[in-house]
């Protein structure tokens, strides 16, 4: 047994473009991250889009295969799992999507949909009814809702159906990417107390992928800022917003809008330099160089590694080495 | 300072959409002023009508939606004008001219057969501001003063071509082409990153400084609104349940949908232990609550709230609010007998 549920080391996933019929670029979605996730905790994963957040998800749950590194589960690399060990796997880790609208089947009642998984699983199951309506009443939802189709749910209903729907398998890592974004903010609220709820009612280990920095503070005790296919730090969540130590987490955090007017117009702001660069064409040396107002002449030449620097705190920069 | 004027009052304003399922009361009588140069900001969860009352004062409610009444006035040239009496002639001059919008999406806002350019362009050509060799030099001005990089390169470029970010520069060169009195953005970074969004904001208020453009800023971002705004409207199921200046609305809340709404936003820099959601789900507006809209999900919800709507109160100097909790004794009892 091992502290640590989830590690990944040096994991990379590049996905092929064919540009001209010869030569061959890579889109570098994932390009060399390492990580390790402790029993019970939530490690939230911030970036912009194109960051690489939801590929770095779905390759951790083995959705779509590594190009090269190696994900280990609870201290077993995933990538060896075949047959019944692949299918406990499945069973163990779950994903619950961004977009509620698409991942539900709309031709199934909400009872099949949270079924599909303990019958896919040959889970004994007693009385199919009583457990469905356990699990949505774990999510807020009622028995009535039993025989219901997708469509006729709102946004927030919908997402505590796939989480229900997740939860249904009696998993133990969870990974959640982006569950509030396409929801408002009193919905948000409430999806987002229940996932912490669910995750101290049930030992889970969560993955929290998303943009917005305010709710990643809120859900994570740690938080990676990942940039173009990297984490450039890692740190504690309380820790990362007192003192970012990378410069595209200071931009980042100087970037959040603060719901408090006095603070925010008293700020001064850096300004941002430039735009993220193509996931193909990366610059030599720290992928971040062009838009930091610290680059020095090393960060052209060398690519910085994650190294820690205090206690919890990881940081990819030339500055802290 | 001098005293501000109003420059579009909105009156009484009701609006349905007439679907097969029924009639949505949209809009359930709204009344607001905006002063000029200021920036006002519109508040509130999706469907609480943000959009559609922004959209009625150019009439740009798409069937099957219907202004049943209202009036909305603009001042032009120190003449009150009310826009929803103008033929569609008329009205044409002012939408586009007077009156911008900045879209939420700018990859459907932009037409994907034309250059940036042509669209900057046409703008100005179409309200008779320039001739097409002027607007098209305008429109690389345009481009500059939005911070793009290569603005002579832009106006070539074809929207495809350009990230979100650019993008949304180009809709605001649209929106800027002709100095509108008041810009409309609805959701004006809904869609962009937040680097790219801090972009957008500083450009915005940069311009609004330098113009003195009246801006109504639509979103349902506190935090945008806490950076931008001076005053702040909160809207809730087609009402407008609160009007204050910034900090009031911030500091000092009154009506429970605005508290609900403020606790229920994630502040990165306090450490929150809990969120409070408000509870239950916004109604249906074919079949709206009676009384007060917002009783159903109200912890302080009495028995008048269900019966009547409440009257527009006047707490403070241009603090207002719509709340039979800080009626008067007499004005609750008037609305008993009723």
């Amino acid at each position: 047994m091992t502290k640590y549920l989830v590690e990944a080391m040096n994991l990379k996933k590049y996905f092929p473009v064919r540009r001209f019929l010869l030569s061959k670029d890579f889109v570098k979605a994932v390009d060399g991250v390492t990580f390790k996730i402790r029993k019970g905790e939530c490690l939230g994963v911030v970036g912009e889009s194109g960051s690489g957040k939801t590929t770095l998800g779905r390759t951790i749950l083995r959705l779509i295969e590594p190009t090269s590194g190696d994900v280990l589960f609870d201290g077993e690399s995933i990538l060896k799992f075949k047959g019944e060990k692949l299918r406990e796997f499945r069973r163990r880790a779950q994903m619950v999507f961004q977009d509620p609208f698409s991942s539900l089947d709309p031709r199934m009642t909400i009872m099949d949909i949270i079924l599909e998984g303990p019958r896919t699983h040959n889970m004994p199951i007693k009385d199919p009814e009583e457990f469905v309506v356990k699990l949505l009443e774990t999510v807020g939802l009622k028995r009535e809702h039993l025989y219901r189709y997708p469509h006729e749910f709102s946004g927030g209903q919908k997402q505590r159906i796939a989480i229900a729907r997740a939860l249904a398998l009696n998993p133990e890592f969870v990974v959640l990417d982006e569950p509030t974004s396409a929801l408002d903010v009193s919905v948000q609220a409430s999806i987002l107390n229940m996932l912490k709820d669910l995750q101290r009612k049930f030992g889970l280990t969560y993955m929290f992928i998303s943009h917005d920095l305010a709710v990643v503070k809120y859900m994570s005790d740690r938080i990676a800022t990942m940039y173009v296919g990297k984490f450039v730090e890692i740190a504690d969540a309380d820790k990362m917003f007192e003192e970012p130590l990378h410069p595209y987490t200071m931009m980042l955090l100087d970037a959040l809008p603060v719901p408090n007017p006095k603070i925010t117009r008293a700020r001064k702001r850096r300004e941002i330099i430039g735009e993220p660069p193509s996931p193909i064409h990366l610059p030599p040396g720290c992928r971040f160089y062009p838009r930091c107002p610290y680059a020095m002449p090393i960060c052209k030449a060398k690519e910085p590694e994650l190294v820690e620097v205090e206690r919890d705190r990881e940081v990819a920069c030339w500055l802290y080495q | 300072m001098s005293k501000p004027r109003e420059i579009l009052k909105i009156r009484d304003l009701y609006v349905n959409f007439y679907t097969y399922a029924g009639v949505v009361k949209a809009i359930n009588g709204v009344d607001l002023d905006v002063y000029e140069g200021e920036v006002l900001g519109l508040v509130g969860e999706t469907g609480c009508g943000k959009t559609v009352t922004s959209r009625a004062i150019t009439r740009l409610i798409p069937p099957p939606g219907r202004i049943e009444r209202g009036e909305i006035f603009f001042r032009k040239n120190g003449e009150w004008i009310n826009l929803l009496n103008l033929d569609d002639d008329e009205l044409r001059k002012i939408r586009g001219n007077d009156i911008a919008y900045i879209f939420q999406d700018p990859s459907s806002a932009l037409d994907p057969l034309y250059t940036t350019g042509y669209q900057i362009a046409e703008t100005m050509v179409v309200h008779n501001r320039a001739d097409w060799n002027e607007a098209w030099k305008k429109a690389v001005e345009l481009l500059k003063e939005t911070m793009i990089p290569a603005p002579e390169e832009r106006v070539k470029n074809f929207p495809h071509e350009l990230s979100g970010g650019m993008k949304q520069r180009v809709v605001i060169s649209i929106a800027l082409s002709n100095d509108p009195k008041i810009l409309i953005a609805d959701e004006p970074t809904t869609n962009v990153d937040v680097t790219i969004q801090a972009e957008l904001i500083d450009l915005l208020k940069e311009l609004q400084r330098r113009k003195g453009t009246t801006i109504m800023l639509i979103t349902h971002n506190m935090g945008l609104i806490a950076e931008m705004a001076d005053r702040v409207a909160v809207m809730y199921a087609g009402n407008i349940v609160e009007i204050a200046d910034i900090w009031t609305i911030f500091e000092e809340p009154m009506h429970p949908y605005t508290k609900g709404l403020l606790a229920c936003v994630p502040d990165p820099l306090k450490k929150i232990e809990r969120l409070e959601p408000i509870p239950g789900t916004i109604p249906n507006l074919i079949y709206p609550p009676p009384g007060c809209r917002f009783h159903p999900r109200c912890p302080h919800a009495m028995d008048i709230c269900k019966k009547k709507r409440p009257p527009r109160k006047e707490i403070a100097p241009g603090h207002f609010v719509e709340c039979w909790l800080y009626a008067s004794e007499e004005e609750r009892k008037e609305a008993e007998k009723e």
